[in-house]
């Protein structure tokens, strides 16, 4: 169950959760308690539809405990080993409101109620909190907008306050921006000692093992070409958006000009696409007519193909230096360094 | 990305301790405050931060950090423990 003040991200955080416990072998389902703002529903519906998850709501009930129970009986009937509650965003001082929670409390008797915190919210998280851990009792803590430029006040006053952990850290408006939180790695990052470890979860969770080891070996046996960079790329996307991953990674502070643009990413991709075989294998055969050719196919410009070899020519002598490296990705993932980074601008 | 004054901060301070070869009574003291108006610029509560400072203290005096061998590099440990401790420990 998510209770929290109105705006604090319930709504998209309920989307995040069922999307992470999907990936851990689970079959959620959202529940729509939000009843009083009219288009509340609606937005857990688009919600659980992009992700395809289902979700249950009853727009005639004006009774959150019975829609609630209705909702626990479906999960039954449907097999769903997880329901996660969606409930209306209200002020602590709003006492009617409270008591709509308290009866959820005791109607249904959720496993976790977890408070979610806008960490943008500075010193007054800590009454919200308190007041919250009064009434409900809540068992861990959700925060939320970490992308923004909070202070971080919030996020360090408010275990201490309610004395339940901080469990999940949301880091964007995308439903894959939610991460386990974590005190030692969450401290070294602010503290500018990197956080690599998160950088390799993510890293892990989304790459395709099988395909990864596929790659291992192939970098191992020949040269890095454009075909293995393509599927590089694929893969990247999948972990979300570039930009977000090079955020986590030691020393990006020294990158923060370096504009990431992902976009980039499907230009790349076009190029590459546009390529024959031959040329995908080895790049020195790209002369002045094929890279009109290329431009042309790709809908980009000769200027874009040039800038992107280059590019490519430098990530393909990293990756010649890495060869020797044995333990896969994350020695991958440590290997990367400042420099390397640059080379993927373009 | 958040936390960014507050990480600045509290890395320039620590750098300034670490690479220090013998930290005095008054070296921790500077750092303390420093430390103390770096969380209170990001809006930590000020009853945590007088507690984090106080513990931060004791430790470092507790522990005779300043006659070892890596004062500096100790006290930013005894930092990031304490900075884990406020964000909750992992539990198992
Ligand atoms: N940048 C960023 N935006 C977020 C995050 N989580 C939620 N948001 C945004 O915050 C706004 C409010 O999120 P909702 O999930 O609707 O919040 P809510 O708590 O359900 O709101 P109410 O139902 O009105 O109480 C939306 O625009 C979200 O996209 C996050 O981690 N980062
Ligand atoms: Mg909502």
């Amino acid at each position: 169950m998510l209770v929290g003040l109105q705006g604090s991200g319930k709504t998209t955080t309920a989307g995040k959760l069922a999307n992470l416990l999907r990936k851990q072998g689970k079959n959620p389902l959202l529940v729509a308690c939000d009843i009083y703002r009219p288009a509340a529903i609606k937005q857990l519906q688009v919600v659980g539809k992009q992700l395809n998850i289902p979700v249950y709501a009853n727009e005639n009930s004006k009774n959150v405990v019975h829609i609630a129970k209705q909702a626990m009986s479906t999960a039954i009937s449907k097999l769903n080993d997880v329901v996660i509650l969606d409930t209306a965003g209200r002020l602590h001082i709003d006492e009617e409101l409270m008591n709509e929670l308290k009866n959820l409390k005791a109607g249904i008797k959720p496993h976790e109620i977890l408070l979610v915190v806008d960490s943008m919210t500075g010193q007054d998280a800590v009454n919200i909190a308190e007041k919250f851990n009064e009434a409900l009792g809540i068992d861990g803590v959700v925060l939320t907008k970490l992308d923004g430029d909070t202070r971080g006040g919030s996020a360090l006053s408010v275990k201490k306050v309610t004395g339940r952990p901080i469990k999940f850290a949301a880091t964007g408006e995308k439903l894959s921006d939610l991460e386990i939180f974590h005190p030692d790695r969450m401290a070294s990052r602010i503290l500018g000692m990197g956080d690599i470890l998160s950088v390799i979860e993510k890293a892990e969770e989304s790459f395709d093992l099988e395909q990864a080891e596929k790659m291992e070996k192939q970098l191992r046996k020949k040269e890095f070409d454009l075909d293995d960079y393509l599927s590089q790329i694929r893969q990247i996307k999948k972990m979300g958006s570039f930009s977000s991953i090079l955020k986590m990674i030691p020393g990006m502070n020294a990158l923060k000009d370096v504009e990431i643009d992902d976009k980039e990413f499907i230009k790349i991709e076009a190029i590459i696409c546009s390529m024959t075989k031959k040329e995908k294998r080895d790049t020195r055969l790209l002369n002045a007519s094929r890279r009109q050719r290329i431009a042309k196919g790709s809908g980009t410009t000769v200027q874009d193909i040039n800038k992107f070899i280059k590019s490519f020519e430098m990530t393909q002598k990293m990756m010649k230096k890495m060869k020797s490296n044995k333990g896969g990705m994350k020695k991958f993932m440590k290997g990367i360094d400042e420099n390397s980074l640059k080379n993927f601008k373009f | 990305m958040a936390f960014e004054g507050l990480s600045s901060r509290l890395q320039e301070i620590t750098r300034k301790i670490r690479g220090k070869a013998r930290i005095t009574e008054s070296d921790l003291k500077e750092m303390l405050r420093e430390v103390k108006l770096a969380l209170l610029e990001a809006d930590v509560n000020y009853k945590i931060v007088k507690d984090f400072i106080e513990t931060i203290r004791e430790k470092a005096l507790g522990q005779d950090v300043l006659k070892s061998l890596t004062p500096g590099q100790q006290v930013v440990k005894i930092v990031k423990d304490e900075l884990v401790e406020l964000l909750g420990r992992n539990r198992k």
